[in-house]
């Protein structure tokens, strides 16, 4: 970094009470989003109409728990779901630019979910699809452009981006030859959109994801000070390489299936927090996770209620918002 | 037992032979040097013995068991190892950095307690890097993120250290300074492999030296009989002499 980091707001170390207060004040902030998610929309329903008349209570529900509250659980987790997958793959990369959307990891969710789509398989068949698909692009990119450690990782960008766009055209080819009736829920996939988002599994694979990796925090913060240190202090770090690329791909093709391509989330909220709290992924994680869904929550408020009645595609909110972000943070990594 | 037995050890990398048929005891309490020119296989070798990098024959022995079989919680207990490059992506501070010295000795569910922070705040303060802890290790200059990495290294509390060119960017007072804890650590019964450039850093903490041509030969032994003038002469390619002040020698270099 160019700028000299306060890490970690002062303190030396990370202790448990400190985790435990910033968790406390996430929940705190959570809690208060999702009670502006369930106020505001593109309609002027308000929850506490839920208990007035009769018929103003019927329409009320239909709105806050039929249409605003799934939607918002969906934000939670596939926001929570992107923070993760960019945390992780950050640490995978030794890189805090990477994002799953930048990098072509939700690209390669998305072509797989559509080739699953075109090809008429199932739900399942389409989640395992975007899966493999984010796997695969994972994999290439440490594989063409891991060991990039120049201070600009010109290469790991640029190969991130040329996946991306490979990605982007892959999806292109299957639309222009998909017939008219799948089209629609295909173009889903591109759009970025968390209306009618079911918010189920990608909320329960966020928390078994929390609690699987979690345990595993410190040894990935040697793994992200490099293969040698890590080495050298005993870490088995091909094992945990392997756990990384299945966690970031299962993480990020669940956020596809769930809402399709959203950006920048896995690489605001990851990057933000180390300027508050640090970088020690014990912390960093889990705060990661539930600051993603906030973000992802907040730009899907704004895209409900930015031109009402209409509705904006979250993910359009999401690019406005992070590529001047990303921009910002390249052109100072490129000054130093 | 010797803590590390290296057995007719040949190190390759890429097309060249950096050493041939290497055979060396490090036994409990010795303090080697290993001295070459640049690109000799010096951190090649260190990085051997550290097992990351695979020989092309031979063998090397951590406690009479070989090095690929150790398990890799209890080779971290038993061998620290200080790369020569120590860049971190990520913001850390001074203290995170050095308290990860300390992650082979604590369970899955521990975390770095007391007993941790003391050890690891010690070994900065025997460095003179006494309130740093908090400081972002971006913001250091390279000496002093050398001798944190040096810091990271001790808090580890290995009976073997594996220093490469530690004292590379540090500044005269700050080499004394830590050739001085080199001493205490050999003293108290660990065994150092350090690698350096200066030849004039063997004397001060150092029972054996290791000399690599960088053509495959090489030559150990018990310091004052492989450290001399014709030796580094030979070493370096370039004529070397010696000058004696209050009972040290000092060996300089010849126009």
């Amino acid at each position: 970094m160019s700028v000299v980091i306060p890490a970690a707001l002062g303190t030396a170390r990370l202790i448990p009470s400190k985790v435990a207060a910033t968790m406390g004040l996430l929940a705190l902030l959570l809690l208060l989003a999702v009670t502006a998610s369930l106020c505001f929309g593109s309609t002027n329903y308000r929850p506490w109409q839920l208990w007035g008349g009769a018929d103003e209570a019927a329409l009320a529900r239909d709105v806050v728990l039929e249409l605003r509250l799934p939607r918002t659980l969906a934000a939670i987790a596939v926001g929570g779901l992107l923070a993760l997958a960019g945390t992780l793959q950050q640490v995978l990369l030794r890189n805090p630019l990477a994002d799953p959307y930048i990098l072509g990891t939700s690209g390669g969710a998305s072509v797989g979910a559509l080739l699953a789509l075109l090809l008429g398989v199932g739900t399942l068949g389409v989640n395992l699809a975007a899966g493999s698909g984010a796997l695969i692009s994972i994999i290439i990119v440490f594989l063409l452009a891991g060991s990039d450690h120049s201070s600009t990782q010109t290469r790991l960008l640029l190969t991130g981006v040329a996946l991306a766009a490979f990605c982007g055209a892959l999806s292109s080819l299957l639309l222009s030859m998909a017939p008219d009736g799948l089209l629609r829920g295909m173009i889903f996939w591109l759009m970025g959109d968390l209306a009618g988002a079911h918010w189920q599994s990608a909320l329960a694979l966020l928390a078994i994801l929390l609690v699987l990796l979690w345990p595993l925090a410190r040894e990935l913060n040697i793994m992200g000070m490099g293969s040698e240190a890590a080495y050298s202090l005993g870490l088995n770090h091909n094992t945990l390489r392997w756990i990384l690329y299945f966690a970031a791909a299962l993480a990020c093709a669940l956020a596809v299936t769930t809402a399709g391509m959203i950006g920048f989330v896995g690489l605001i909220v990851p990057h933000a927090l180390r300027l508050i709290i640090g970088q020690d992924l014990r912390l960093l994680l889990p705060a990661a996770a539930l600051a993603g869904g906030i973000v992802l929550l907040l730009a899907d408020i704004l895209a409900r209620t930015l031109i009402a009645p209409q509705q904006l595609p979250v993910g359009v909110v999401m690019a406005l918002l992070g590529v001047p972000v990303f921009l910002y943070l390249l052109s100072h990594r490129g000054r130093r | 037992m010797s803590l590390l037995q290296v057995k007719n050890l040949s190190l390759k990398q890429g097309e060249r032979l950096l050493i041939d048929d290497l055979s060396l005891q490090i036994g409990a309490g010795e303090a080697w040097i290993v001295l070459g020119e640049n690109g000799c296989g010096k951190s090649t070798l260190l990085s051997a013995l550290a097992g990351w990098f695979k020989p092309l024959h031979g063998q090397i022995l951590l406690n009479g068991q070989s090095l690929p079989e150790v398990a890799p919680a209890q080779r971290a207990k038993s061998v620290a190892w200080q790369t020569q490059h120590d860049e971190c992506p990520f913001p850390l501070t001074v203290l995170e950095k050095t308290l990860t010295g300390r992650h082979p000795h604590l369970s899955r569910w521990e975390w770095e307690g007391e007993h941790d922070l003391a050890l690891a705040l010690a070994q900065l303060a025997r460095l003179d890097l006494r309130g740093f802890d908090k400081r972002d290790l971006a913001s250091l200059s390279g000496g002093e993120r050398r001798r944190v990495a040096l810091a990271t290294a001790l808090t580890q509390q290995a009976p073997l250290l594996l220093l490469d060119e530690p004292l590379s960017q540090l500044d005269l007072r700050h080499q004394q300074q830590a050739l001085q804890v080199l001493r205490t650590e050999r003293a108290a019964g660990r065994s150092i492999v350090m690698v350096s450039h200066d030849p004039n850093h063997a004397a001060q903490f150092a029972t054996h030296a290791l000399l690599l041509f960088g053509n495959g030969e090489w030559q150990a032994g018990v310091l004052n009989e492989v450290l001399n003038t014709d030796c580094l002469s030979k070493l370096y390619h370039h004529p070397v002499s010696v000058i004696e002040q209050g009972g040290m020698c000092w060996f300089v270099p010849m126009h």
